[in-house]
């Protein structure tokens, strides 16, 4: 019988902790002489450390450490934060993450550059002679207590019974208490050990009490528990400092509460005769003393409100456990949708007060789970803090990144589909927006170019911004390279707006040269295509010379959609409301008037549109007056010819499932009350589709 | 690995513990401990090929140690005890459990 460690939990954390260790060093870099920066790179790097040993990543544990030791002594104010210390840890985080992957069946991860990286930051410690020499002092930092006599601290430890299930090995953090100290005495408390034959033998019964003679700080003792400090009661105890006995009544009250043999309120009523008698004696009057006691009161309760709620902020849960409860809430979604119209049917007004009831918690109900799946935007954009800084370096730019809204939320799932394409917009932007320093002043601007990404919710939807000060597009320049490269009819005419879309055509590209950032014409077309699977629109705004905004709008979540029903013949679609702007209507004159041309005047605007009943060859008589949804698809009117529209539906999606994969003009499908299944429309598709077809049709034309 | 046998009087259990015995084995040390003893009056555990031990196997022998004194059964030591052990209740701060005429050495925590 054998216990499988699930080192998945691990993982997980250690790609947070690596996106949080490459923010805080990007932070650091602008501020480096800022304590509280440093400590959190520290901290990160000595959690990644402690969990791998843990967890059997001896190589990433073995390899931390390395750098861990390095950033002490910046803690320690031993050696300064430079730049190639910042260089250089976060090529060890990058290191780490290849060594994380490797781990995961990704590609091995490359030793040499690991040796590389620690003997660039060896070099870094003064005095560093040799690596030989410089493992010797890392191991042992210099004395961080405040003077440089030993204390004795009196550390007990009480683990959780399951700290075993999260892969934690009490006796490591033993054993790193023992390395901190001269002397250790480690005492087991068993007490709680029970017989034999009612013993889970994977529960930890024994908590302990150490007594450690240190020269190190109580942080440096609280730092070996850092990764665990919900997984055990800790209480550090310095026993013989001379200011801990200045006040003897008072400390000794605090020492008996301490040590768990009175309670503090049998404390507090000792103290108040205190107060009292300072009264009494004229030292202060009952109002300061009132104050205090209040003061005293209001911070305890503070405290205690913060550790409750830094004990109850997070639960970790799979997202595949989301996903089901998600896809149980679409169901029931579905479900109440019949039951409504069952109770409406049979006008029994009991059951119809049900149905209401039943509505409105499946409505809370699918709310909140959708909330549980939305996660604030900020760490992906803390990604691409990374991404300037290099690309700027590599490119001899210089580009200051700003960022806005980064607490805005958005469901897991489009967040996770996001990061690609932004990191196409972006390096477009350093690459071919912002111009270098010295074209930048002779143009009048600030050396120091700017991409500002910010994220702001519209509705249903969310905005995501990248603005950069760079050239801008020049419409006419990209209308006549499309013409060059054959993507467009000779002599076309396109607005402003029409043309900056050029650029997310396949293989387009404006760049003279193909660099290792950008040229192939191939990320911006990845970035539609990224969009258009998230459901979401594109829009560019540019003046040549002063600079562009690229807008992506997405839908808060892929899993509910606004929709527009409509009905042709005896099908319905579902149309994604956030593309509609209008419906008119379309009567036999107007298909005369148009000479059998699939356009529409629309207060004197020309608006093509597709029948839906030719497109999906469906049979019957189209009604004599139709409805014509105009929509925005990829910056243009188009119209969807219907029978009728319904009205506004909002619906739980449900994947086609693997047979209908290939039919991309639909996004997905929905049940609706009655049990009828709807197909949602992909629009930009669809357009994309007929354009196809046409140009196919009519070579001539093109 | 944990190898258990009684001798063909029935009255001597012998529990060989090899290699690493961590919180992997833990459910089937449990087991196999209250099999010894249950069948036999005394249990003898053989340490002497133990490359690894962790706060599990600490526990449960301990557990089982003391059930055998509340039984009035002994425990006795076969062979050297390896160096895993006595690291193993050194650092888990478990010397000196059992003191009630402990002659087994096993929680001394002291090297051989």
């Amino acid at each position: 019988m054998s216990v499988e460690i699930d080192t998945s939990a691990f993982t997980e954390e250690a790609y947070e902790l690596l996106s949080e260790l490459e923010a805080s060093l990007l932070e650091l870099e602008e501020s480096p002489a800022d304590q509280d920066l440093i400590g959190r790179v520290f901290r990160a790097m000595h959690t990644i450390k402690g969990s791998g040993a843990m967890f059997g990543f001896d190589e990433v544990a073995e390899f931390t450490h390395e750098v861990e030791t390095v950033f002490d002594m910046a803690r320690n104010k031993t050696i300064s934060v430079t730049k190639p210390l910042i260089d250089l840890t976060l090529a060890a985080r990058d290191q780490i993450r290849s060594m994380l992957d490797a781990a995961a069946g990704g590609e091995p991860a490359d030793k040499e550059n690991a040796q590389k990286i620690i003997q660039g930051l060896r070099a870094l410690v003064p005095g560093a002679t040799g690596a030989k020499d410089t493992e010797a002092s890392a191991k042992k930092p210099p004395a961080q207590a405040s003077d440089n006599e030993p204390h004795v601290y009196r550390i007990r430890i009480k683990p959780n019974a399951d700290i075993f299930a999260n892969g934690t090995n009490p006796l490591l953090l033993l054993g790193e208490l023992r390395d901190l100290g001269e002397e250790c005495q480690i005492i087991a408390q068993y007490d709680d050990l029970p017989p034999l034959d009612s013993l889970d033998p994977e529960r930890c019964y024994t908590s302990w009490e150490v007594f450690l003679t240190t020269k190190q700080s109580e942080n440096a003792i609280r730092d070996v528990f850092i990764f665990v400090d919900d997984q055990c009661d800790l209480n550090i105890r310095l026993l013989d400092r001379e200011e801990v006995l200045g006040n003897e009544v008072q400390k000794l009250g605090n020492i008996l509460v301490q040590r768990g043999d009175i309670p503090e309120a049998e404390l507090e009523k000792v103290l108040k005769p205190i107060g009292d008698r300072l009264v009494e004696s004229g030292a202060v009057s009952s109002s300061q003393v009132k104050a205090a006691l209040a003061e005293q009161n209001a911070i305890k309760a503070k405290r205690d409100k913060k550790v409750q709620a830094e004990s109850a902020t997070s639960v970790r849960v799979p997202s595949e456990k989301l996903d089901g409860l998600v896809d149980l809430v679409g169901e029931l979604v579905t479900v109440q949708a019949r039951l409504n119209q069952t109770a409406s049917s049979r006008q029994d007004h009991d059951l119809q007060l049900i149905a209401e009831e039943v509505e409105r918690l499946t409505g809370e109900l699918r709310d909140n789970t959708m909330s549980i799946r939305m996660l604030a935007i900020g760490t992906t954009f803390n990604k691409f803090k990374r991404l300037v800084r290099d690309l700027s370096t590599e490119l001899g730019k210089k580009i200051e990144m700003t960022t806005e809204g980064a607490d805005t939320e958005l469901d897991k799932t489009v967040i996770d589909q996001l990061n690609d394409p932004l990191v196409h917009i972006i390096r477009n932007s350093i690459d071919h927006g912002i111009e270098t320093p010295d074209i930048r002043i002779a143009n009048g601007k600030n050396p120091e170019g700017l991409i500002h990404l910010s994220a702001i919710h519209s509705g249903a939807s969310v905005l995501i911004r990248v603005e950069d000060d760079g050239k801008g597009l020049d419409p006419v320049a990209l209308t006549r390279k499309a013409i060059e490269k054959g993507h467009l009819p000779p002599d076309t005419q396109l607005t402003d707006r029409e043309a900056f879309q050029l650029i997310f055509g396949a293989g387009f590209s404006m760049a003279e040269k193909i660099t290792n950032v950008s040229g192939r014409g191939v990320g911006m077309d990845v970035v539609r295509r990224s969009i258009d699977a998230l459901r979401g629109s594109i829009d560019v705004i540019s003046e040549l010379g002063k600079g562009t905004t690229i807008t992506l709008k997405l839908p808060l979540t892929l899993a509910i959609i606004e929709g527009l029903l409509v009905q042709v013949a005896d099908e319905l679609f579902v149309l994604p409301l956030a593309a509609v702007e209008e419906c008119v209507e379309l009567s036999r004159q107007d298909v005369t008037n148009a000479h059998g041309r699939h356009v529409i005047n629309v207060r004197d605007e020309i608006v093509p549109y597709i029948r839906i009943r030719d497109r999906f060859g469906i049979e019957g008589d189209s009604p004599e007056i139709e409805q014509i949804v105009i929509s925005d698809v990829d910056s243009k009117r188009t119209g969807f010819v219907v029978d009728a529209v319904i009205g506004q539906h909002q619906t739980v999606i449900k994947s086609l499932g693997k047979n209908f994969e290939h039919s991309e003009e639909f996004s997905g499908a929905t049940i609706l009350g009655d049990g009828t299944v709807a197909l949602i429309l992909d629009l930009s598709k669809m357009v994309r589709y007929v354009e196809a077809e046409e140009d196919l049709n009519e070579p001539a034309a093109a | 690995m944990i190898d258990f046998s009684v001798n063909d009087s029935g009255d001597t259990g012998t529990l060989v513990l090899s290699g690493g015995v961590t919180i992997q084995h833990a459910v089937q040390l449990k087991e196999t401990l209250l099999e010894g003893i249950s069948v036999a009056k005394r249990l003898v555990v053989n340490l002497s090929d133990l490359e690894k031990a962790d706060l599990t196997a600490v526990q449960l022998l301990c557990a089982a140690h003391r059930s055998l004194n509340d039984k009035g059964k002994s425990l006795d030591i076969e062979g050297n005890i390896a160096d895993a052990w006595h690291s193993a209740v050194k650092d888990s701060g478990y010397t000196g459990c059992i003191n009630t005429n402990d002659r087994s050495g096993l929680w001394t925590g002291e090297g051989n």
